[in-house]
């Protein structure tokens, strides 16, 4: 014992953890005989070591309060429902309960395991589309306000700087050039148009558009269900189907613009003058084969100086 | 079910009945009860009421509870006595369904008040309940007395997880390890609570 108590600290914790067992144990038992003895040691402590062995004792000679013994009628009630209910087989509610929620987390990580690895799938999709090197052009070139070869008007006339004549009632209303064609969704494709932006106005708006349905309006030349990357003023975004802008305005100086929207079954890729603007779905049938084209919408007099349109190209990979 | 099965059983069976009841250990009889046997079960219950009921008297503080839920800690130790696992502790399994109930109760009983006094069932609850009576039935030295039923009262204003394992710790006479099965709490974690409530109950004697 000698040699124990000379290894004790007097604050240690293997004096502390013994008269924590002292006092749980209680008077009388062994831990409580070494741990009377060891308090010797305990210096500074010694004192409130005593109080606590005090206290201890005191507890032990109050051990009857509140002691309670079953009476007979007590008794009774209990065996008529042993009587009445018969043990159950199964897990009590709680254990169902925890089960269930265990069940539930186990859900909700593979949820979010497969979200994660939807997500990434995503960004490898975007990264290899962004990688692709659009060298075989398709259809377009220069855009002089003639029209483009094989492109099909819809709507009211365009020119390169908008659309020609005004509107009578300062409605908007508009023109678009498509390409006639329409195009599989899954292979990989590129629209690309060079702007010059002079003097930018809000009754004119440019767009690229892309849609998965070829019904055209009559008065606007939109279609119910497409993909536009639009330029009106000075502010450009992209906005998706659902028609939620997918890009914050961007403010636009004057000068060339070169846009690219490229696309690959459900993802997208804009870029405006080789920056990339949005990357991600572009909530369009990954299935049906999608219409591609350049629109003009116009409010009142044209605005000829506004911004001019030089080149519009569809190209592959 | 194939032979050897059939045999194990058997053999567990004849095991189980060449042990007297009546000196079977608890865990045992609660094997015997998982197997139906009703009587291992009320066995069980004779050596536990009086623990059970005293640990929620003192842990609820009213009789009224203390009729309430010890009828449900049996009920539900022999309902559900297919979740208990041989050969664990069974009193450590029993304090864990009293102590939850009595946790659950403890809530429920701050929104609601206490209902009139039911005709009760239980022995020994009037003489025990008041702590100066406690102390005159534990020495006759006035002064010790005094001291004694000081500590007792001033239990009732600990803060609960220090009441608890004092509570478990010497009036139930459950381990640390038990403790710490029963409440998820860890050992030293409950060490310090038991001696930070001591301290605490240390003060109330006039000492720092």
């Amino acid at each position: 014992m000698e040699d124990q108590t000379q290894q004790l600290e007097p604050d240690g914790p293997e004096l502390m953890e013994l008269l924590a067992e002292a006092l749980r144990a209680g008077p009388a038992s062994p831990p409580w005989r070494r741990a009377v003895e060891l308090i010797g040691v305990a210096g500074d402590q010694r004192a409130q070591y005593q109080r606590l062995c005090r206290v201890r004792e005191d507890l032990e000679s109050g051990r009857q309060w509140r002691s309670v013994r079953a009476g007979p009628g007590f008794t009774r009630r209990v065996m008529e429902n042993l009587e009445q209910a018969p043990p159950r087989g199964g897990w009590p509610v709680a254990s169902l309960v925890a089960w269930v929620s265990l069940a539930i987390l186990l859900g909700l990580g593979l949820l979010l395991a497969v979200m994660f690895r939807g997500q990434s799938a995503q960004n490898d999709a975007l990264a290899d589309l962004e990688r692709l090197y659009f060298l075989t052009p398709l259809a377009g070139g220069a855009f002089d306000g003639a029209g483009l070869a094989g492109w099909k008007p819809v709507g009211a006339a365009i020119g390169a700087s908008g659309l020609s004549g005004d509107s009578a009632d300062g409605a908007w209303r508009g023109g678009a050039l498509v390409y006639p064609t329409a195009l599989a969704a899954d292979r990989p494709v590129a629209l690309e148009a060079l702007l010059n932006i002079s003097r930018p106005a809000e009754e004119l708006i440019f767009q690229l558009f892309v849609s998965d349905q070829a019904d055209f309006d009559a008065q606007r030349a939109t279609t119910p269900h497409e993909l536009v990357w639009m330029i009106q003023g000075r502010s450009a975004r992209l906005v998706l189907p659902d028609g939620t802008s997918r890009q914050a305005p961007e403010a636009i100086g004057g000068g060339e613009l070169r846009v690219r929207l490229v696309l690959q079954g459900t993802a997208v890729v804009a870029s405006v003058n080789g920056r990339r603007v949005y990357g991600g779905v572009n909530m369009l049938d990954g299935h049906r084969p999608r219409t591609l084209g350049i629109r003009f919408l116009q409010k009142g007099q044209l605005k000829s100086d506004a911004l001019s349109v030089s080149a519009v190209r569809i190209l592959r990979p | 079910m194939d032979s050897s099965d059939r045999q194990n059983q058997s053999q567990e069976a004849a095991s189980l009945a060449s042990v007297p009841l009546g000196r079977s250990s608890d865990e045992e009889l609660m094997r015997r009860t998982q197997q139906g046997d009703k009587q291992a079960f009320t066995l069980l219950y004779e050596r536990y009421n009086n623990g059970v009921l005293s640990y929620l008297y003192r842990m609820l503080g009213n009789v009224e509870d203390v009729e309430s839920i010890g009828q449900e800690v049996f009920l539900r130790a022999f309902r559900f006595a297919a979740t208990y696992r041989y050969p664990s502790k069974f009193s450590t399994w029993l304090f864990t369904i009293t102590r939850n109930l009595a946790i659950n109760q403890a809530r429920r009983r701050k929104r609601s008040p206490i209902r009139n006094m039911a005709e009760l069932n239980l022995e020994g609850v009037e003489s025990n309940s008041d702590p100066w009576q406690v102390a005159r039935r534990a020495t006759d030295e006035v002064e010790k007395q005094e001291e004694i039923a000081r500590v007792l009262k001033e239990l009732e204003n600990l803060p609960p997880d220090q009441k608890d394992v004092i509570l478990m710790g010497i009036f139930q006479d459950l381990t640390y390890a038990q403790m710490e099965r029963i409440t998820g709490a860890k050992a030293v974690t409950l060490r310090s609570r038991m001696f930070h409530g001591l301290k605490r109950l240390a003060r109330a004697l006039g000492g720092e």
